[in-house]
């Protein structure tokens, strides 16, 4: 089998990661049975670099968890599966319910984004509020009319 | 297509399909009726317009002038391929619009003449604002609202002969799966520096004083959770509805008169009643009856209209006015006032335009003069509007104001949120202690918020105060509304005047990183959506059905995906 190693700064949590940096390739063999999750398998070299890793006899991408030089001059890789890279492909075709994102919505109903009418405890608040006062435009002022020449008064008569 | 016609100095507008029709006259123009269809909504709106406008020369050359009709509005919509959408040859099929194109508007013009009227210019593909129509009928449209598309319109200027034109039209919207109406009124005032044909939109859903029923059925799309909700409702509104029954006065020849009168007439009175007799021929002529006579004497803080005149005024036999001398006594018209006269709606904008604008969050209260700061739902009027009417008994000075809210959620529909009553006359006196048991009407206002009071005749309870007819307590308004609200009685008339709404909202503390760590709150699964209608930072559920994974990848997979990842 051959084993290519990286050196990638991307966290566990992106999906793809970035493996431009490619640090080695190696012939490795594995002794025994081997699990396809977190194999262990011995590659020529004592000086191995890299903190991630591609088998191509598994076709899955590996954190590389642990290196041991042996006295052989082999080094032991134990492996661990990241299936988000590994599985990409087959899981940008799964059905998702989302419920955070950063993706703003493109469509009118909220689909495929965030939805800003959902409360969300995440959006920080002060402790200070605004006050915004709008007078009715369309409520003339109640004025009481000044004494004069011109009607003013109610006057209520009975009998 | 908007078709004109000119026989005799009429032009009648009748659009293909619908039944918009106005005729213009020598006198003016009146909007008659308008009906319109279109995707299984059947509107009606009646309203009249009314403004100065005369004949013109409809000549063949002024029916084909063609206008490019600059869109002033929120997203663009409308589309044809072929540029030639409102020729009449075109067939109404045509006249739907789909978001993703370029528009050119081409359109006969009446010619009327109109009052100047703001004109701006837009670059091609300039963001638009809301735009604003007023005056332009009787009924006053309310701010247009989001019209959805992704297109920016092309605008461009047009040169025209040296006359002001208008266009009407009506077209549909098509946002997603939804289709609605709006009335496109295009206008140009060549006079102005500026010559460019302004359009706006009137989306034909938020028209206020028309009664616009929607049809439609529930379409029975069901969820395992059931309906969808989205079924076209029918809901009725509201409306404000004067009270009745206040037309007892100036009824009867000896029975209750109101009377509007001024500084010299009350002068008068008083001094016929009091000036001029000895207190021994006051008694004698039991002239204090005349006193039991007047049952109030205040003033209103609103426009009093006056109907009949009368020239003297006698109280139980005695001559207490003498009109031959002065001038007559104005009759009050009408014992009940609505104040204003034709309420309208106050928009009322969300600040952030997110969930902090709503309940939870943002609070909403409204001063009503005479009544007191009471607290509103703001889910009810956010995004919508409010309108608060008054009515008042000129008789008593008892008032009480209705506040109605409307928003954008429930098609606009119209909920009374809240009546509550005060007095807002300004007591004279007129007497210095009771008289046999009469009272005065002025001790009746009380705390603002105990509600409507009643006649002081008889000496009935008041009545108990009206609570909000819905909404939030907003128990945190509560000392402030306490504040404004102890209002003494007999000081009604130090009553701030004027009608306020206070929003209070929080201050939002949203950074720029905010999303790309943590997202914001979705609810995004329709059918069909998968992990590739995503980016970036991504929370959610899935089931990782995928061949060859093992389980324990399957299991790792749908923990991240559950834990945030990034795509």
């Amino acid at each position: 089998m051959t084993v290519t190693t990286y050196n990638t700064p991307t966290d566990p949590y992106h999906m793809i990661k970035d493996i431009s940096s490619v640090t080695g390739t190696y012939s490795g063999n594995v002794r025994g049975a081997v699990s396809v999750d977190r194999p262990v398998i011995e590659v020529s070299g004592t000086e191995i670099t890299g903190n991630y890793a591609f088998v191509d006899t598994f076709s899955r991408y590996y954190w590389i968890v642990d290196r041991v030089v042996l006295r052989t001059g082999l080094t032991q890789l134990s492996l661990r599966s990241d299936p988000l890279h590994s599985f990409s492909a087959a899981i940008r075709n799964l059905p998702v319910y989302v419920t955070r994102t950063e993706q703003e919505s493109m469509e009118s109903n909220g689909n495929t984004g965030y939805n800003v009418y959902i409360p969300d405890r995440t959006v920080q608040k002060t402790a200070r509020t605004y006050t915004k006062v709008t007078i009715d435009p369309n409520i003339p002022v109640f004025q009481y009319p000044e004494t004069g020449l011109t009607p003013c008064y109610i006057l209520g008569v009975i009998g | 297509m908007i078709v004109f016609e000119s026989p005799n100095g009429y032009l009648e507008i009748q659009p293909r399909n619908t039944g918009l029709s106005m005729q213009m006259t020598d006198s003016g123009y009146q909007l008659i009726t308008f009906v319109g269809t279109g995707d299984n909504r059947t509107f009606v709106a009646n309203t009249n317009g009314r403004y100065n406008a005369y004949p013109s020369e409809w000549t063949e050359n002024a029916r084909n002038v063609l206008s490019q009709i600059v869109f002033e509005g929120k997203h663009v919509i409308a589309i044809d391929a072929d540029n030639q959408f409102f020729d009449r040859s075109i067939p109404e099929s045509d006249r739907t619009y789909t978001s993703g194109q370029s528009m050119t508007y081409y359109k006969g013009a009446a010619t009327c003449e109109m009052s100047a009227f703001l004109k701006t210019e837009y670059e091609a593909g300039q963001p638009v604002t809301k735009a604003y129509i007023g005056g332009l009928f009787s009924f006053q449209p309310p701010d247009i609202t989001t019209y959805i598309g992704t297109n920016a319109v092309v605008l461009r200027t047009y040169e025209t002969t040296r006359k002001p034109k208008i266009a009407f039209d009506i077209i549909t919207i098509i946002d997603g799966s939804d289709k609605y109406p709006c009335l496109a009124v295009s206008i140009l005032d060549e006079r102005s520096p500026l010559s460019a044909f302004v359009t706006k939109l009137i989306d034909m859903r938020m028209i206020g004083d028309s009664v616009i029923p929607q049809s439609g059925t529930d379409d029975n799309t069901t969820t395992p959770y059931g309906r969808t909700g989205t079924y076209n409702f029918n809901s009725d509104k509201m409306t404000d509805v004067s009270p009745s029954g206040f037309n007892f006065v100036n009824k009867w020849e000896h029975g209750l008169t109101l009377y509007h009168i001024t500084d010299v007439q009350a002068s008068a009175i008083f001094s016929e009643m009091w000036g001029n007799e000895t207190l021994g021929q006051m008694f004698k002529n039991a002239t204090v009856k005349q006193i039991q006579g007047i049952v109030c004497l205040h003033k209103v803080p609103v426009p009093v209209a006056s109907g009949l005149h009368q020239r003297a005024l006698s109280i139980f036999g005695k001559r207490v006015y003498r009109g031959e001398t002065l001038e007559a006594l104005n009759l009050v018209e009408n014992q009940l006032v609505k104040y204003p006269e034709s309420p309208q709606w106050v928009s009322l904008e969300e600040i952030y335009g997110d969930f902090f604008d709503y309940a939870g969050q943002s609070k909403l209260s409204v001063y009503l003069p005479f009544v007191g700061c009471v607290p509103l739902d703001v889910n009810k009027v956010m995004g919508g509007g409010v309108k608060v009417v008054y009515y008042i008994d000129l008789l008593t000075g008892n008032c009480i104001a209705r506040v109605y809210g409307r928003n954008s959620m429930n098609n606009g529909a119209e909920v009374l949120l809240y009546q509550g009553g005060g007095n807002c006359a300004m007591h004279i006196p007129y007497v210095g202690n009771d008289q046999g048991g009469m009272k005065l009407l002025g001790a009746l206002a009380g705390v603002a918020t105990a509600g409507i009071t009643t006649l002081a005749l008889g000496g009935a309870a008041a009545a108990p105060a009206l609570a909000a007819v819905t909404g939030t307590a907003g128990a945190a308004l509560a000392e402030h509304n306490a504040a404004v609200n102890n209002i003494p009685t007999e000081t009604a008339p130090l009553s701030y005047p004027y009608v306020c709404y206070i929003q209070e909202y929080p201050e939002r503390l949203l950074t720029a990183l905010q999303g790309a760590q943590l997202g914001f709150s979705a609810a995004s699964g329709a059918a069909g959506t998968t992990v590739s209608n995503y980016s970036g930072y991504t929370q959610g559920v899935l089931h990782a059905a995928i061949a060859g994974a093992t389980d324990d990848e399957k299991a790792e997979i749908e923990r991240m995906f559950a834990e945030g990842v990034y795509l």
